[in-house]
């Protein structure tokens, strides 16, 4: 898949990714990858300046714990963090539903 | 377990140790990045055994680790550095403008000193003629240069007023914090004098459960009150469904549970939102018939097969407002479908509502939504391709794990009677529990946990203190020794410094203070105080209120959590205490108060209530750091320049 098919979602998929509970960088990619079939492959360096920039919007907050002797970064949602993921998906939905219409597709389900 | 992304090389590419950056931060990318390397590597290496060829791939999908470590240095950094150079560059700005009106001054004087104390005459009359006019105005204590003062009146449509809570934040952030406070009986509340500008007020009324989003413009002469047109009762409509899945997908086991997001709604053209989380979910049967609202969601196990639970509540579902946004899925029974209680699976949700959905309006004559969906949309077609949901196989022997955990103190003691608590599944939208366990008298405790499901486990001391949660995954060490904190009685004085602005004497004032005890870590592991203690017992919750004295010395923890008002004076209990456990505490907030000396019940014996007006607002995010109980000297806290002032301003017309 083209790449820059996918500006602009990362994040919202980010933030879906970690709104189901706490969880790690390395574990947002492969859940990204797992839930579209190995579609979506992000390159795994991209994810942290945008995840560091979600924690500095106060969407998503960490806290470290410690994995087999090293530490490791949790990322959970805040309140805030789940408000601007509500808006994002409508948004997108929106979107997704005018290109589709655009090209005569039919829509098929998506979020859950 | 060695580190396998050791040998990456992430700190090439980063800056020189800058004065302004955190002491952690360099450690916290490292760290960050290298385990994310590890994870990758150690699952690269069971598909590529050359270790070369698996080091090489990791690379391919991560990119540079040094440009990425640099690149999260920077955007750490960026708002501080670049806030220093501007500063710099705003200082050399003032120098050249200070030095030039300087020589032209100079210039000026030296050219003709005569004809400048004329000007300077004649500009001395017409400062006393403006002075003059000003003079009526002047005596108010509005005549503050740069200020204004905030006064919000909440009122309902007849004009009656409300009672609301009211959250005022500057649009440029100072040092003024979050003042908040509660109407009076008149609907009013005033925020005193505050620097001209831009600001934010968020508008709570409780009782109804919303909110309105307010901006104010702070200027010279604006003493108007800022009147809010609330509602006195929220509208209501009534959700009809109008919802005929296609005959294949009736059959199927699934339910159906729409989920109702509220749009806002206007009140004399202001707009208002209901607060918190606003999501109402109503459950539909297989044929599409509406069963009720979603009382609960709670987890639970069916045959090893994680699962969710459903509560409904029959009847009419109402929600507040007059239009809606509405998603539907359909989830897979596993039992029932009894009228009140169904479980459903949590892994084979599918989205069926059509964008379309959005935005559904009332009926302004029923005040009803309907939410249609005729068998013959196109957007059941991918429900219908997924039926029938693959049942996902869990073999027996593979379906739980053991741990044992022991608990010992810092002298590898072991430790009676520590809570182990449990959550897990990591792709859901609530928690899978299991009953708390108890460490015995060997400090053991011995668990089964779902094979492949990440569990989350907490401990809790039998003295109330609880860990962070330790994640638990299918690779993780079946015994483990967990180090807890042995928390020793309270013995460490607190003392406080507060740094007021020129001119103004804190000694008379009282300050109630609100600080939290940071937590504590052992072996890597945090340990966080109790949220709540008893009043009667010597330990100290998670977050707690200290009167303090403006010459720092303390009076004594105030119970409950009784706000303080301007008027009339408020009776607060308070708890004798001057000893406090060893560790860091930090500022959350602070008000500035005044005793009511002549209402005081109790002034020489033990000082257990006392009466108190509040003198300034709250002040939130207050600047007074962290600080260690028993640390070296005092705990200096720097008073809020507006809080402060507002004191002083009180405490003089006193």
């Amino acid at each position: 898949m083209d790449i820059r098919l996918l500006n602009g979602t990362v994040e919202m998929m980010m933030l879906e990714a970690i709104s189901h509970g706490p969880t790690y960088g390395y574990e947002i990619v492969q859940t990204v990858l797992s839930r579209s079939n190995g579609q979506l492959e992000l390159k795994e360096g991209s994810l942290y300046p945008a995840l560091h920039r979600l924690e500095r919007q106060e969407l998503l907050e960490a806290y470290w714990s410690e994995h087999e002797g090293r530490r490791r970064k949790y990322y959970r949602i805040t309140t805030a963090g789940r408000k601007s993921l509500a808006a994002r998906r409508k948004e997108w939905q929106v979107f997704a539903q005018g290109v589709n219409e655009v090209l005569g597709l039919e829509m098929s389900g998506g979020w859950c | 377990m060695a580190d396998d992304s050791a040998d990456f090389d992430l700190l090439s590419s980063l800056p020189a140790p800058h004065d302004e950056e955190p002491a952690a931060l360099r450690q916290d990318i490292l760290d960050e990045l290298a385990d994310h390397l590890a994870c990758s590597l150690q699952r690269e290496q069971v598909r590529t055994p050359d270790v070369r060829q698996a080091r090489f791939n990791v690379l391919q999908r991560f990119g540079n680790p040094a440009s990425i470590a640099r690149k999260l240095w920077w955007d750490a950094m960026w708002e501080k550095i670049m806030t220093q150079r501007l500063m710099l560059a705003a200082c050399l700005g003032m120098l050249l403008v200070s030095t030039g009106m300087a020589v032209v001054m100079w210039q000026a004087l030296d050219s003709s000193r005569a004809a400048q104390s004329a000007l300077l005459e004649r500009q001395q009359e017409f400062f006393d003629a403006m002075l003059a006019k000003l003079e009526p105005r002047s005596s108010s204590q509005n005549a503050r240069e740069g200020w204004a003062p905030l006064d919000v009146q909440l009122v309902d449509p007849s004009g009656q007023p409300v009672s609301g809570l009211v959250t005022v934040t500057a649009h440029k952030k100072g040092d003024l914090g979050t003042l908040q406070d509660q109407t009076n009986k008149q609907g009013t509340i005033g925020f005193g004098m505050l620097p001209w500008g831009q600001y934010d007020l968020i508008v709570f009324l409780k009782s109804l459960n919303v909110q309105h989003r307010h901006t104010v413009f702070l200027r010279p002469g604006n003493s108007v009150p800022e009147k809010i047109v609330c509602p006195a009762a929220v509208p209501v409509s009534t959700l009809q469904f109008d919802v005929h899945p296609p005959e294949s997908t009736r059959r199927a086991p699934i339910a159906l549970i729409c989920e109702v997001f509220p749009g806002n709604f206007q009140i004399d053209e202001s707009s208002w939102e209901v607060a918190g989380d606003p999501v109402t979910r109503v459950l539909l049967n297989g044929q599409g018939q509406p069963i009720g609202k979603v009382a609960s969601r709670t987890g639970t196990d069916v045959n090893g097969e994680l699962a969710k639970q459903i509560e409904v509540e029959a009847g009419p579902v109402q929600i507040i407002g007059d239009q809606v946004a509405v998603g539907m899925q359909a989830w897979r029974i596993l039992s029932g479908p009894e009228a009140k209680s169904v479980v459903l699976a949590m892994n084979d949700v599918r989205q069926v509502a059509p964008p379309s959905l959005q935005n559904l309006k009332a009926d302004p004559a029923t005040r009803e939504i309907t939410v249609a969906l005729p068998a013959e949309s196109p957007t059941w077609s991918a429900l219908q391709v997924q039926l029938p949901i693959p049942v996902p196989m869990v073999s027996p022997q593979q379906k739980t794990r053991t741990h044992v955990l022991t608990f010992v103190d810092e002298q590898q003691q072991p430790v009676q009677g520590v809570k182990v608590t449990f959550r897990g599944q990591k792709h859901s939208s609530f928690l899978y529990s299991q009953p708390a366990q108890t460490s015995d008298a060997a400090g053991q405790v011995e668990f089964s946990l779902h094979a492949e499901e990440t569990t989350y486990v907490q401990f809790i001391l039998p003295t109330g203190e609880s860990s962070a949660f330790l994640m638990f995954a299918l690779d993780s060490p079946r015994e483990r020794t967990i180090v807890v904190p042995s928390f020793q009685p309270p013995q460490q004085a607190l003392t406080f410094d507060f740094i007021v602005p020129d001119g103004q004497t804190p000694s008379d004032w009282l300050f109630d203070l609100e600080i939290e005890r940071l937590p504590v870590t052992v072996d890597g592991l945090a340990w966080t105080a109790p949220e709540k203690a008893g009043e009667s017992e010597t330990m100290l919750p998670h977050t707690f209120r200290l009167l303090v004295k403006g010459d720092g010395r303390g009076i004594g923890r105030i119970l409950g959590d009784q706000p303080v008002s301007f008027s009339p004076a408020v009776e607060l209990k308070l708890q004798e205490v001057s000893q406090f456990p060893d560790g860091e505490y930090a500022l959350r907030a602070m008000r500035i108060c005044q005793e009511q000396k002549d209402q005081m019940l109790n002034p020489e014996g033990d000082m257990t209530v006392i009466f108190l007006t509040r003198m300034a607002k709250t002040v939130e995010g207050t600047s007074g750091g962290r600080w260690r109980a028993g640390g070296q000297g005092n705990w200096p806290i720097e008073v809020p320049r507006l809080l402060a002032e507002r004191a002083w301003h009180d405490a003089k017309d006193e």
